[in-house]
């Protein structure tokens, strides 16, 4: 079965995070050159690697990972607020 | 890999397998013929031209590390990258071997011991030459 392309923002993170590639291998315990794939999506991560990559980053699977094209951080930061805005008033 | 670099490991794969070829031919058509000086010579250089194709397209660019390596020093794309590499290479060095057998079978020479150790050499670098083709 051929898998979905998966989106994600390890690039952006990691960017913003100050990490170098080599640095995010050596936290999730791959080699450099497959972060490079992960972040171009030319390689799904298994569950496993997903987790790690999360755990690194403190943020939710469905923020750094998405089977469509994923809109800016902004947004979807916004979009979180308008629904715990929501729950909050109810 | 970059695309130049991409150029120069093709054209060191496609010159250490026209190597391999030659270096099988000419060992049976010397040993046909007897064997002379400059025929020890010309099989010398034509060994020279593949190991040292062979440190350039396989030992300097990592890939056989890569495919020899044990599965506790690779990370999971690299696993299924070197499981794709040897699944693909297993096909190719069958179909290479029947043509190979065939073609001795045909032309009634036996297959030595030195045919069977250019078919070795050709599944050991097979999957790094996949992976090299293909990345």
């Amino acid at each position: 079965m051929k898998s979905r392309k998966l989106y994600n923002r390890i690039a952006l993170l990691r960017e913003e995070r100050n990490l170098s590639r080599r640095e995010l291998a050596e936290k999730i315990g791959v080699n450099f050159q497959t972060v490079g794939y992960l972040e171009r999506g030319e390689y799904n991560p298994s569950l496993d690697l997903a987790f790690r990559i999360c755990e690194v980053f403190e943020l939710p699977i469905e923020l750094i990972f998405s089977t469509k094209p994923l809109k800016p951080l902004s947004q979807e930061l916004l979009r979180y607020k308008q629904i715990l805005g929501g729950n909050n008033e109810n | 890999m970059k695309i130049e670099s991409k150029k120069s490991y093709k054209t060191g794969i496609i010159v250490n397998y026209l190597f391999l070829v030659l270096f099988v031919a000419l060992f049976y058509l010397f040993n046909h013929l007897g064997w002379k000086v400059w025929m020890v010579i010309a099989e010398l250089l034509t060994l020279g031209v593949l190991v040292l194709t062979f440190y350039t397209s396989h030992i300097k660019t990592g890939l056989w590390r890569l495919v020899h390596a044990s599965e506790d020093t690779l990370d999971e794309r690299e696993m299924v990258v070197v499981l794709y590499a040897l699944r693909n290479s297993y096909s190719v060095f069958t179909i290479t071997s029947l043509i190979f057998i065939g073609i001795f079978v045909a032309m009634e020479i036996p297959v030595s011991a030195f045919g069977f150790v250019s078919l070795i050499y050709l599944a050991h670098t097979l999957p790094s030459v996949i992976i090299g083709w293909q990345e």
